[in-house]
């Protein structure tokens, strides 16, 4: 039990859609262990981001339970979740959500913004960072100048800055070509070698074949697990 | 205290990256305060010409004004009996009032004097006064000697000139022993009076005074009028006083009688009638500065609600990053407060200009139109005025940055992703 990093027990989501009432998730039960690389697979509606979203802490489920490091964080307040999401994930979306305004340096280090303790030589740290990702010399650059797969290489230098115990990526390749989307899925194994559990929501076949374990969704439940 | 410096920082950075609408506001802002500003110091300027003047004319005294319009001959004659003195000694018997002094203030005449360049505006006040009344009056000297009772009774012909005469219309240097013709008579300068009143009100310090008794020998054609004053103990009632007084000149004493009058100048009311000017510029001052922040402060409410609806996204990379609705509260208001502060800072500086330009033109362009029909008025900067002006700022910035602020904060994180 001691590397299970989370768990969905009975997990259901109910949304309300005009004046009927709609199932997303509809008892998932579900775990992830530490180190882990789980994609997630499914059609539009399956409840995959539903799922996603109440992982990553930005949504609350119906009922149901979800422990997280041996955490009830269903039971969280919106405070505590804001610190969950701080702390515990790190988030990589399909739209990048970069901030444009800003420079690289200064994307990386917005989680910090909302975190009590800051690394010793933050530019330093910063510095190794971009230097895994091989996006070291873009640090000063505005987001606008950079090509779409260096923007998603500074949204996972985001997603790691905190030391995340979950990175949490949506459709990462989703806006990218495919050579691009090779090297970033290349960067999400390296990732997972070196240690960090990773969930991956993807509809291609091709990106979930990376993940050491594909989850298939399909009307708010989970249809088939293959290792 | 970090944490809010961070905070600070991004506030900055948001607004210059869009610092077009934000310079706007601010700009908007700016003229709500640098209207306020302006007037406060408006209102401020004629309160202090104002008290400055009725400083100048009444003192702590009532002030007895006997004129005739149709016989200054006959006026002059008609100073105050011993049974108008035994009168006003007795009001207070009766009335629980004691005037336990009457003086005579002397007499101011309308004449000409020998200098050149002098306009009908520039001519000083001649007054005759008795030496007694200048020494009660606490009247002092930066240079000569005074006015006494030898140079009264000889009807010697000595003369003290005010400083605004002296500096600004005759520009003698060196005046004592000078002299100085008024009308047919010479006189010599024994004496320069020292500023009694304010610099703001200098046509004050614009007199020439000489002795009583030569008035009224040489000059009693050109009377216009003889004031005494009556000084009162600190418990008189000052108005139960002047109405008894005015009775006694106007009902009893000069019954059917046009060719005089009297007239009691009463500071207390001079004071009443200030307060009640002051009152109404700042209900002026109120209404029209509220609607001037009013204005401002939908301005601050339009760009700031303009500002999260185009930054819904970013809300929400900030929501899933971690920031708790405080967080995003505190930001937002800071944006606010810091469009505010510019605006506010734009606003005193700019009316800081235009009040000393203002100032500077009514003194060195325009000085006579400012001395004669101003009466020395000047804009008046008020710093605690400035604190007022500046904590209203920040309050009227929190109230109005509060809605958009707390629409950013309770934006729900997965919604505000999906804008783009």
């Amino acid at each position: 039990m001691a590397d299970i990093l989370l768990k969905l027990k009975n997990l259901k989501k109910k949304f309300r859609i005009g004046t009927e009432d709609f199932w997303a998730l509809s008892g998932v039960n579900f775990a992830v262990k530490k180190g882990e690389f789980v994609a997630i697979m499914g059609p539009s509606g399956s409840g995959k981001t539903t799922m996603m979203n109440i992982i990553g802490g930005m949504d609350q489920a119906t009922s149901g339970e979800y422990i997280f490091n041996n955490k009830a964080i269903h039971d969280l307040s919106k405070t505590q979740m804001a610190a969950f999401r701080n702390q515990q994930i790190g988030f990589i979306f399909q739209s990048f959500n970069l901030l444009k305004r800003y420079n690289v340096f200064q994307n990386v280090i917005l989680p910090l913004e909302y975190s009590k303790s800051q690394p010793h030589d933050l530019r330093k740290h910063v510095l190794e960072l971009l230097e895994k990702l091989e996006i070291a010399s873009k640090v000063e650059q505005q987001i606008s100048q950079l090509s779409g797969g260096q923007i998603q290489r500074v949204a996972i230098a985001r997603a790691l800055i905190n030391n995340p115990s979950l990175l949490l990526a949506d459709e990462p390749t989703g806006n990218l070509d495919s050579s691009t989307s090779e090297k970033i899925l290349k960067i999400f194994k390296a990732l997972h070698q070196q240690g960090n559990t990773i969930i991956l929501v993807t509809h291609d076949a091709h990106v979930a074949s990376y993940a050491e374990r594909i989850i298939q969704m399909q009307d708010g439940k989970i249809i088939l697990v293959s290792e | 205290m970090g944490n809010i410096f961070k905070k600070i920082k991004t506030a900055i950075i948001s607004i210059l990256a869009n610092r077009f609408r934000s310079f706007l506001t601010a700009f908007g802002v700016s003229i709500g305060i640098g209207t306020i500003f302006i007037m406060l110091s408006i209102s401020s300027g004629i309160h202090k010409t104002i008290q400055n003047t009725t400083n100048a004319i009444a003192s702590t005294n009532l002030t007895l004004e006997l004129f005739s319009t149709q016989n200054p001959q006959k006026y002059i004659q008609h100073l105050l009996e011993n049974k108008d003195f035994y009168f006003i000694d007795n009001i207070g018997k009766s009335i629980n009032f004691i005037p336990h002094k009457v003086l005579l203030d002397g007499v101011n005449i309308k004449s000409k004097i020998n200098i050149d360049n002098l306009n009908s505006n520039s001519i000083p006040q001649i007054n005759g006064c008795d030496p007694t009344f200048l020494k009660l009056q606490q009247f002092n000297l930066i240079q000569g000697e005074m006015i006494n009772d030898f140079h009264n009774r000889q009807k010697i012909p000595v003369a003290i000139v005010g400083t605004y005469f002296l500096n600004n219309i005759w520009g003698e240097t060196n005046p004592i022993g000078k002299i100085i013709q008024i009308e047919n008579r010479q006189f010599t300068i024994i004496g320069v009076a020292e500023n009694k009143y304010s610099t703001s009100l200098p046509m004050i310090n614009n007199f020439i005074i000489i002795p009583e008794t030569i008035v009224e020998e040489d000059y009693s054609s050109m009377f216009f009028g003889r004031n005494y004053s009556i000084s009162l103990t600190n418990n008189a009632k000052s108005e139960i006083a002047a109405a008894e007084i005015l009775n006694y000149f106007n009902i009893l004493k000069y019954t059917n009688n046009l060719e005089f009058s009297a007239m009691v100048i009463n500071p207390k009311e001079i004071q009443k009638m200030i307060a009640i000017v002051d009152l109404a510029l700042l209900a002026i001052i109120l209404i029209t500065g509220g609607i001037a922040l009013f204005v401002s402060g939908v301005g601050i409410v339009n760009t700031m609600l303009a500002n999260v609806a185009d930054r819904t996204n970013e809300i929400g990379i900030r929501k899933a990053l971690g920031a708790t609705e405080k967080d995003l509260l505190i930001q937002f208001l800071l944006e606010s407060l810091a469009i505010t502060a510019l605006g506010c800072l734009m606003g005193v500086l700019f009316s800081m200009i235009f009040i000393n330009l203002t100032n500077f033109l009514l003194i060195t362009v325009f000085t006579d139109f400012w001395i004669n029909n101003l009466a020395g008025f000047l804009l008046n900067i008020d710093f605690q005025v400035l604190l007022l002006i500046i904590f209203i700022t920040a309050l009227t910035s929190l109230i109005c940055g509060i809605y958009p602020a707390l629409k950013a904060a309770k934006m729900d994180p997965i919604e505000a992703l999906r804008y783009v």
